[in-house]
């Protein structure tokens, strides 16, 4: 077999069912809903104070107007529930992709960009999932039957993997593992003391002075971000590797109150929704349940409730991953 | 129905799949030493933050300003507070425009920069603004408080 060939087996391999990805579809755009951030407040920034990143944002010539800023929140809403209740799923998840790059990169336009890719190219990557197959307008209007392609999945475990590692590259190369200083320490110190991030665990944390605890943290800070390419072959390796993700933002958000909720969306593709929920039409109200409730719930509550409920999700994977263990051992004996 | 999780595809999917690897691949190649140069950050590019250290220590660029006004009495304020209200890291935000000299030579800039500080404080003459920016360490006492700049503008 050439490298290319087993390249080829490698991303044909895999777990997921249709059911899992229609569901999660339904999961993605839902929770999407309620990550995507308002807009409007763009527009009373003055052009002079407008920094595009490099790219094609450099093209903007101004500050977008407040009318085109709502038009385009509106549009998005309208793209995602579309995602939500798959119709017309793989134009509508390129239209998705298409309408999050513009509107995050607009207001990243202000020069701070903040890392929401994964969530950006989610639709796009798994459009080639036939995600839509199931649990979907599409699927009701015809029975779709054709085989579940796997190496979407992979792609995009691929794309939360190599940008984990490439940061744990820069962090073991400017000092994290070095016992001369406490990066954790420090990140949280600067957010609790400079930036006021002083809600859930940080004022309990203050008080934690121990060196070997916070030097610990940072061992396991780039473990786990190396864990994820090095588990990138295994699909169930990687699984367990990405609980263990959910944990440290877990972590990150009790100390540090810093949300990555929008990760979190991401890594609900690798949950095998198939086996604990039914595939049923009901689902197709969520999108419309988190339009109503992105209206009424404050976004920084939404983000903890994503962020415990994958918590919760990831604890009962690893559960699970020890029983099996547990059990096989058992058998052996 | 339940499909098996196998993924028989013919050439096409194989096509696919090869391509899309190779073109993620070169798009994380291309776009994550670029994320590593001070301020040349592309975006769309698959990167997450890195949280580097500095010298050994966390930091952070942070702006003191201090305001002048006519009757001889100064005040402090904290520079991203002047800006429009941003669910973005403000005084990241402040820094891509303030954190250099040239925009004391755009008189847009500067005139904005004194209706807000009018704003700020209402009823005062404003008549000039120091901003000191410093580089500072968390957590970190051996660290040495590096002074990046100071600008110095008068409000005619």
């Amino acid at each position: 077999m050439t490298r290319l060939e087993r390249f080829d087996a490698w991303v044909a391999k895999g777990p997921f069912t249709p059911e899992d990805l229609g569901l999660y579809r339904i999961v993605y755009a839902s929770l999407a809903l309620l990550v995507v951030p308002d807009l409007t407040w763009l527009a009373a920034y003055p052009d002079f104070l407008l920094h595009p990143p490099l790219g094609p944002f450099q093209l903007l010539t101004g500050t977008p107007s407040a009318n085109l800023l709502v038009g385009l929140e509106v549009v998005r809403t309208i793209v995602l529930v579309l995602l939500g209740l798959g119709v017309w799923t793989r134009w509508v998840s390129i239209a998705a992709t298409a309408i999050l790059v513009l509107t995050y990169g607009l207001i990243y336009s202000v020069g701070k960009i903040d890392h929401t890719i994964l969530l950006v190219l989610t639709p796009l990557v798994l459009s080639f999932a036939h995600w839509g197959d199931r649990v979907s307008i599409d699927a009701w209007r015809t029975e779709l039957a054709r085989p579940q392609p796997q190496w979407p999945l992979r792609l995009l475990a691929a794309m939360i993997a190599l940008p984990f590692f490439a940061v744990a590259f820069v962090k073991a190369g400017t000092g994290w593992l070095l016992w001369t200083g406490q990066a954790v320490h420090g990140q949280f110190l600067m957010y609790y003391e400079a930036l006021d991030r002083t809600a859930w665990l940080a004022p309990l944390a203050a008080h934690l002075e121990s060196r070997i605890v916070w030097e610990t943290l940072d061992w396991l800070t780039v473990l786990v971000e190396v864990a994820l390419l090095v588990t990138l072959r295994w699909w169930r390796a990687f699984r367990i590797a990405l609980a263990f993700v959910v944990l440290f933002h877990l972590g990150v958000f009790l100390m540090l109150n810093i949300s990555f909720a929008f990760n979190i969306v991401v890594y609900g593709a690798f949950v095998a929704w198939g086996a604990r929920l039914p595939a049923r039409r009901v689902w197709l109200c969520a999108p419309l349940v988190a339009v109503v409730v992105g209206l009424v719930v404050p976004a920084s509550a939404s983000r903890a409730a994503i962020l415990f409920g994958a918590t919760v999700i990831a604890l009962v994977f690893l559960m699970g991953q020890l029983r099996d263990v547990y059990q096989s051992r058992s058998a052996r004996v | 129905m339940t499909l098996p999780a196998s993924d028989p595809r013919g050439s096409d999917g194989k096509r696919a799949a090869r391509v899309a690897f190779a073109l993620t691949f070169a798009v994380f190649v291309i776009g994550t030493p670029l994320s590593w140069w001070p301020g040349h950050e592309p975006y769309p590019a698959l990167v997450m933050p890195a949280f580097p250290l500095y010298k050994g220590a966390v930091v952070r660029t942070a702006a003191d300003a201090t305001v002048s006004f006519r009757d001889g009495q100064t005040a402090s304020v904290a520079l991203d507070r002047l800006l429009p209200p941003t669910p973005l890291e403000s005084t990241v935000v402040a820094a891509r425009t303030f954190n250099n000299d040239e925009w004391t030579r755009d008189p847009r800039i500067v005139a904005w920069l004194r209706e807000r500080l009018e704003r700020q404080f209402p009823g005062r003459s404003v008549t000039a603004i120091d901003i000191t920016w410093d580089l500072t360490a968390s957590g970190d006492p051996s660290f040495t408080t590096e002074q990046v700049r100071t600008t110095h503008v008068e409000f005619s």
